[in-house]
């Protein structure tokens, strides 16, 4: 028995487990046999990834194989810029002579086969996408998923609006036109002229990140597309989401599509209105709400459901909530989680909490007890925002939770004990973050027995692999702690990377 | 504690705790069928030596909660993370590593399935296309001007 007589499946299982970034490997493996070439190939050019560096294409060499018209099936453009650079001379970089190389990978993206292409990213943070490039993806219409950052200024608007676009391969769809705009307005973002939504029918994942709210004409535009695209997932980012400028919530039909919805820094309206306008709750399965204003009030309807039978949030499994803001219906956010039954993953990271809060959001969190795999808690005190911790005794429940393998909390100790918070644990538990007080872990050779007493949770827990302890009030101490099993079990600390 | 025997391709019997062989999709489904069995169940692909190293697998890992349904997703892909005592058990010869593969495959035990080809795949990983040939008795049937042209249209991969 050899590695080739192995069935084809099985072979395609064990190339599952090289990373379609590690392109050495998988290179290497193409050039070994027919067979093994074969195998490889359509992994190793499967994800085209182009790195937009000062606004140009920083590599170029990547786009000269003429793998990618065969194999390609995902576009994914990443920032290599370095800090301070200017983003406008990205979009200034898009005319004809394509210095910059976007034109090389719109001929690329252009020329790959029809209906493989399911997948463009465009994640440069400082970086406008370049229009032919995006272009040229939708113009495949087999895109799925679409991820796009939105340009980096409203000045830059004017600079890509006088540019003369390059010449495209590939059929450019018609621009969306919108009577809002004025002929003095600046024109919407190259993205938004792209999404013609009746040449986009087979897109189901959309994600704009950096919008800008005070970009009126920008939003008009974006959400009169939006609204016809019959999307399953959609995630807005406002650009400013932490500075609470809020951006309106855009207008949508409530489709039964939509099950996954994110947004970042939106002002949600009233929620009768909110239901009717921009989503259908019964059929949402992942709810993210980040710095969101009114989102609480919104919860709170939909933990009574139309009828007052709590049944438009029964499918929701995913939920994750976050602001620093006072949330004034805290208690309409923990009915809500009370009404599912089905989560499988929370994250809270909410102030105006109060100890009485504490202990009744693990009460709601028990009705999805059957379901919760990964839950992540961080609660502060209301107008002073300090952090808040659990006492152990208060998670007792946690350890009935058969599926829960992430758990996140604030942990309240007076001396190092965490040996208090083993019997609260689920038994399938792999990676614990325990969060403590700043002055407990900065006392002297804390770490050294921090270590010590997780080598007896590890032994309590034989699924556990990783510790994360941190400091929950200044997030100044943080040890990644690996649980080692071998013929005994101990515990060693991860080295952090540099961010 | 129920047990149930199970009757190897070489026509071995081995007597194995019903909870521990029921790690096997394919064995928990027939009894889940045929209810109460006397006689020893067949398993015709796998032979006694291999059928003896997969049940000493399912036994250490009895406890695992099982696995979910869609846990195909491409993060338990990403992992080469090996436990310790998986990556002991999986110091085998090559002939016996891909028996036990193809059984986990056979018998349906996601789990071991996936163990088997990360350790192929780890041993894949940082290797010349020369050492993958010698490592894996693998025939180079390129012709000299074919293998020129892969080396040079994956330029752009090498070394990144």
């Amino acid at each position: 028995m050899q590695l080739l007589d192995l069935p084809l499946l099985v072979l395609e299982e064990i190339l599952s487990h090289v990373p379609y970034d590690d392109s050495t490997t998988l290179s290497n493996l193409a050039r070994t046999s027919r067979s093994l070439y074969h195998l490889s190939v359509p992994r190793l050019y499967h994800t085209l990834q182009v790195v937009a560096s000062g606004g140009k294409v920083g590599n170029r060499e990547v786009l000269r194989s003429p793998g990618w018209r065969w194999w390609g099936r995902k576009v994914v453009v990443t920032d290599g810029e370095e800090e301070g650079q200017n983003a406008v001379v990205a979009t200034e970089g898009e005319n004809g002579d394509d210095d910059d190389g976007w034109a090389e990978v719109a001929e690329v993206v252009g020329g790959m086969e029809v209906g493989r292409l399911r997948d463009f990213k465009f994640i440069s943070r400082k970086c406008a996408p370049a229009q032919t490039a995006l272009s040229a993806a939708l113009s495949k219409h087999s895109l799925r998923t679409l991820k796009l950052t939105m340009r980096p200024s409203s000045s830059s608007a004017t600079n890509t609006a006088t540019a003369t676009p390059a010449p495209v391969p590939a059929p450019v769809p018609a621009p969306v036109t919108d009577p809002a705009l004025t002929p003095a307005a600046p024109p919407p973002d190259p993205i938004l002229t792209c999404l013609t939504p009746t040449q986009h029918l087979t897109l189901q994942k959309l994600s704009i990140n950096h919008i800008d709210p005070d970009d009126e004409p920008e939003l008009i535009s974006m959400y009169t597309t939006l609204k016809l695209l019959p999307l399953t997932s959609l995630s807005l980012k406002s650009r400013a989401f932490t500075d609470l400028d809020y951006v309106p919530l855009p207008e949508l039909h409530p489709s039964t599509h939509l099950r996954s919805i994110k947004l970042y820094g939106f002002d949600i309206p009233p929620p009768e209105y909110c239901a009717e306008t921009f989503f259908n709750p019964a059929y949402l399965r992942k709810l993210v709400l980040w710095e969101c204003r009114g989102f609480d009030t919104l919860l709170s309807y939909l933990s009574k459901g139309q009828s007052g039978s709590g049944t438009h949030s029964r499918q929701l499994e995913e939920l994750s909530l976050y602001t620093w803001e006072d949330v004034p219906d805290i208690e309409g956010v923990i009915a809500f989680i009370s009404s599912c039954q089905r989560l499988k993953s929370v994250l809270l990271n909410l102030s105006s909490f109060t100890e009485a809060h504490m202990k009744s959001l693990i009460r709601a969190l028990e009705n999805s007890k059957g379901s919760l795999e990964y839950l992540t808690v961080q609660v502060r005190e209301p107008v002073t925002t300090r952090a808040m911790y659990y006492r152990p005794e208060w998670l007792s429940a946690f350890k009935g939770f058969v599926k829960m393998e992430w758990l996140g909390m604030n942990y309240e100790m007076k001396g190092l004990k965490l040996s208090n918070i083993t019997p609260t644990l689920p038994s399938c538990l792999k990676t614990l973050d325990i969060r403590l007080r700043g002055e407990l872990l900065a006392k002297p050779k804390t770490k050294a027995k921090v270590i010590t007493q997780t080598r007896g949770i590890g032994r309590a827990r034989r699924l556990l692999r990783d510790v994360l302890i941190n400091d929950g009030d200044y997030f100044e101490t943080s040890w990644d702690l690996k649980v080692k099993r071998g013929e005994k079990v101990s515990v060693e600390e991860v080295e952090q990377s540099e961010p | 504690m129920s047990e149930i025997k199970l009757l190897s391709s070489d026509q071995a019997t081995i007597t194995v705790e019903k909870s521990v062989a029921e790690r096997s999709i394919l064995i928990k489904n027939m009894l889940e069928d045929v209810g109460e069995v006397t006689e020893a169940i067949p398993i015709p692909n796998v032979n006694e030596n291999v059928l003896k190293k997969v049940i000493e697998w399912c036994e250490h890992h009895k406890g695992d909660p099982p696995a979910q349904a869609d846990d195909d997703s491409d993060s338990r892909k990403k992992s080469s993370d090996i436990d310790e005592w998986d990556q002991k058990f999986m110091q085998v010869d090559q002939e016996m590593l891909f028996e036990i593969i193809l059984a986990a495959n056979y018998l349906d035990i996601k789990p071991l399935l996936d163990v088997g080809c990360k350790t192929v795949a780890n041993m894949i990983k940082g290797k010349s296309p020369e050492e993958i040939r010698k490592t894996f008795n693998i025939q180079n049937d390129f012709t000299p001007e074919e293998e020129e042209q892969i080396r040079r249209e994956n330029e752009w991969a090498e070394d990144r």
